[in-house]
């Protein structure tokens, strides 16, 4: 019995094992977990509704940078709680053919945005005004430290009443 | 004007105009900036050909919601086009057409279906509905009296690609069972389909993301029923940590070229900070085998990404892709003729427009080009029309 045991509890561990390891994999360049991600048609009319900042996330699944940024820079439970408060959270798929409505009414897909936004790579990360204006734009990874100071530099923007440029996706 | 000259003389000067004569058209524009013109389709099959007329298909806004539309243009009269005919009557999109024996298929989502439709010399046949749930992506081929549909759709949380055949009858079309083309375990997020008829078989590609990163996938068969196991287009670069799972293969568009080669594009991320290039790939044995991966972008295009890649064959010489970048700083649409295996130097084919996107582009079986985009012009969009014997 204990050998058989023994057997068992091996077998579990293996499958558990092997879920986690499907799951890491096929989780890779998500939104990072625990954070309410939406999508972005629905997040910029949010961010109108409420007149908050809105923060733009393209990422791409394979892609190791935004990997990384989810594990290192969105971990930090400071940045959690600044980008949870300060801002709607928007992630964009730049390979995915779901489409979007954008203000303008246009129904476009997510990767027609990144064409229209001539995103280079991922990830790339835009803050903007609740308006859509676009404040800053990021390429690459991003610790938790830079995550913290673009947080610092758009919160100060926005209390001094900056004007960003346009987007127009 | 061509002056009086005897009749070989005349006929040679005819064809000699004819040969350098290239036309840009407007199709129709958008005078609200409200309203938008859209050419998007899985494949980019928005523009048919065959050697009397040319049908293209778009979706726009302006009745208020997403809305497709044909327009045919007779070749022999060198008219334009003639009045834009709505498909379907609720939402309609990502409409798509095919040339077959002197008669166009044409298809288009409408309530989370596929209708089809077949016009033979401008009059609409009956529409057949093919596939059940949200479907979000749609591509067609055909071959003598027979259409090949595949479509994209929502499976719990990924996508599943399936493929419907609709044969047609005299004036009758019938629609097939559709079946998936892969495992939904195996592959869970299946989109983007291309289909064509090589050899005597039917191929399917599309692209997913189940491996950590997009891949190109075929599959082929000598029909729907009989479809292989699946073979990998794109050679997946292994990347370092910060890489993350590879290199990435997404959008691609088929043709069938000289002898039944394949030939498939598509938009690669391998070893470019400068984002997406464009690659392809040939197939001699109907999909059941692909070659290396041949890169079409030239020095000058390496610096910036590209985007919506289109490719068509007249079944013989002519094979050419089209796609938009902006390596001249405004959006346009650029060009490269293969050339047995080598592909040409990169062209404009926009010329002046200053902000050109979403090619699309088919030959008629002489060889002559058939290419539409849209532009922005002051806020409107216009959906232009070029063609030349290329």
């Amino acid at each position: 019995m204990d050998f058989a045991g023994t057997r068992l509890r091996r077998l579990f561990a293996a499958i558990f094992a092997l879920t986690a390891l499907a799951a890491s994999a096929t989780a890779l360049a998500e939104p990072p977990a625990g954070y309410n991600f939406i999508r972005y048609d629905e997040g910029l009319r949010k961010g109108q509704a409420e007149n908050r900042p809105i923060f733009v996330y393209f990422g791409r699944y394979g892609c190791g940078f935004c990997d990384k940024t989810n594990k290192v820079g969105f971990a930090d439970p400071a940045v959690k709680t600044a980008y949870t408060d300060h801002y709607v959270l928007v992630y964009v798929n730049s390979e995915s053919m779901d489409r979007l409505t954008l203000p303008s009414g246009e129904r476009i897909t997510e990767m027609q945005l990144g064409e229209r936004l001539n995103t280079l790579g991922t990830p790339v990360f835009f803050f903007l005004h609740p308006d859509g204006r676009q404040i800053h734009k990021a390429y690459g990874y991003q610790g938790p430290e830079k995550l913290l100071d673009m947080d610092r530099l758009v919160q100060n923007s926005q209390h001094a009443g900056i004007n960003g440029q346009p987007q127009q996706p | 004007m061509i002056p009086r000259l005897p009749i070989a003389t005349a006929c040679a000067l005819v064809w000699a105009t004819a040969a350098a004569e290239s036309q840009l058209l407007t199709v129709t524009t958008t005078d609200n900036q409200a309203d938008f013109i859209q050419l998007e389709s899985s494949g980019r099959k928005n523009i048919a050909a065959d050697d009397k007329q040319v049908g293209l298909v778009w979706e726009e806004t302006r009745a208020g919601h997403t809305a497709s539309y044909l327009a045919l243009r007779p070749l022999d009269t060198g008219q334009g086009f003639g009045p834009a005919q709505r498909l379907g009557s609720h939402d309609a999109f990502n409409p798509v057409i095919a040339s077959c024996g002197g008669k166009f298929f044409v298809a288009w989502i409408e309530q989370d279906s596929v209708s089809v439709t077949r016009y033979d010399g401008g009059t609409r046949g009956p529409v057949v509905q093919l596939g059940n749930g949200p479907v979000n992506e749609l591509t067609i081929g055909c071959r003598d009296d027979s259409a090949l549909l595949a479509w994209s759709r929502r499976a719990g949380k990924g996508y599943a690609v399936e493929a419907g055949a609709v044969r047609a009858n005299g004036a009758d079309l019938t629609a097939t069972v559709p079946v998936a083309v892969a495992s939904g375990e195996t592959y869970q997020f299946q989109t983007n389909p291309g289909v064509a008829f090589a050899r005597d078989r039917v191929v399917v590609t599309w692209h997913d993301r189940s491996g950590g990163t997009n891949l190109l996938y075929a599959t082929s068969g000598a029909s729907l029923e009989q479809l292989d196991k699946q073979v990998q287009i794109n050679e997946l670069i292994q990347k370092s940590y910060e890489w993350g799972s590879g290199s990435s293969a997404v959008r691609n568009a088929l043709a069938v070229g000289r002898k039944q080669r394949l030939v498939a594009v598509w938009l690669d991320k391998r070893a470019s900070r400068a984002g997406y290039k464009v690659y392809s790939a040939f197939s001699d044995d109907g999909g059941v085998s692909w070659s290396d991966n041949y890169n079409i972008i030239d020095e000058w295009g390496t610096i910036v990404p590209q985007w919506t890649p289109a490719v068509a064959s007249n079944g013989g010489d002519k094979v050419r892709v089209v796609w938009m970048d902006a390596r001249e700083d405004n959006n346009t649409i650029w060009t490269a003729q293969l050339n047995g295996m080598t592909w040409s130097a990169n062209s404009n084919l926009s010329g002046d427009a200053e902000d050109a996107h979403s090619p699309v582009i088919a030959y008629s079986p002489d060889g002559t080009l058939h290419a539409a985009w849209i532009e922005k012009v002051n806020g409107n969009s216009r959906l232009q029309y070029f063609s030349d014997k290329d």
